[in-house]
């Protein structure tokens, strides 16, 4: 009886196994992104035709929703917080952009008791932020 | 005689062909992603506080937004396209015109904004708005 030598190929890495890890990565990088992903509060926003594209790469977003309750990054605040937290956001990055999102249905004066703050703090540009028709 | 080529195959000892997809679909996700943190709006200068500018009466559009979110001026309500025609025809005869809007604490945001979009669309310049003072 003549025993057939088994040819020997070399060393193999296995892997067949590659698209699943590519896979399970995408998932990963996709749920890390969204953990990263602005905190938003939920309001109907004004709507427009003809907006412009006011974002920065500072931007300071200052919620209201319809019962004129202020949040930053999902946080509820007074405007005397509010006032305080602007001054500190600008010591670090002067150059960011202020922005307002408001539901379309919040009394104005919640607006303006917003909109007195940042005069007070002598802010020039403010943008009114609205979705795009 | 016929010599028979060589049959080379590709090596491809990873076997990448997936990740081309894969690449892709992440692409694509970043570019969706980005999007959506764009915001859309106008910007409004806001004057410094307490000051005041000199404006010729005549060259005034007064506005008001009423409680329920209407345009009002001179007992006329507007709709956002008469007011825009109103508009209009006083640019063409002033030049130099100040709309002046004066807001209700109770008028709804979006009745703002509807005004700020018609007037940034027909070039407005001298903008001001403020609350009305309670009495």
């Amino acid at each position: 009886m003549t025993l057939q030598r088994a040819k020997n190929k070399g060393p193999k890495v296995p892997v067949s196994a590659m698209s699943d890890i590519g896979f399970l990565l995408l998932i990963f990088i996709m749920l890390v992104s969204l953990i990263n992903y602005r905190q938003e509060v939920k309001i109907q926003y004004p709507e427009a035709q003809q907006a412009l594209k006011t974002s920065q790469e500072h931007n300071f977003e200052i919620w209201i929703d319809s019962q004129g309750s202020l949040f930053l990054s999902g946080k509820n605040l007074s405007l005397i917080e509010l006032e305080g937290l602007i001054v500190q956001s600008f010591l670090d990055q002067p150059d960011q952009r202020i922005h307002i999102l408001s539901d379309r249905n919040t009394p104005y004066q919640y607006v303006n008791g917003v909109v007195k703050v940042l005069q007070l703090l002598q802010h020039r540009v403010v943008s009114f932020v609205v979705k795009e028709q | 005689m016929t010599f028979r080529r060589n049959r080379t195959q590709a090596i491809d000892p990873a076997e990448s062909g997936s990740l081309n997809d894969l690449a892709f679909l992440l692409i694509i996700y970043f570019i969706v992603i980005a999007g959506f943190n764009v915001n859309l709006g106008f910007l409004m200068n806001l004057p410094e506080k307490g000051s005041t500018r000199l404006v010729t009466t005549q060259d005034i559009f007064r506005v008001m937004i009423s409680p329920t979110g209407d345009w009002e001026s001179e007992g006329q309500v507007f709709t956002s396209e008469s007011f825009e025609t109103a508009l209009r025809q006083k640019l063409g005869s002033q030049p130099n015109l100040t709309l002046l809007v004066k807001i209700n604490p109770m008028a709804p945001y979006g009745s703002l904004v509807g005004i700020i979009e018609v007037a940034q669309r027909n070039r407005v310049d001298n903008f001001s708005f403020s609350q009305e003072e309670s009495p």
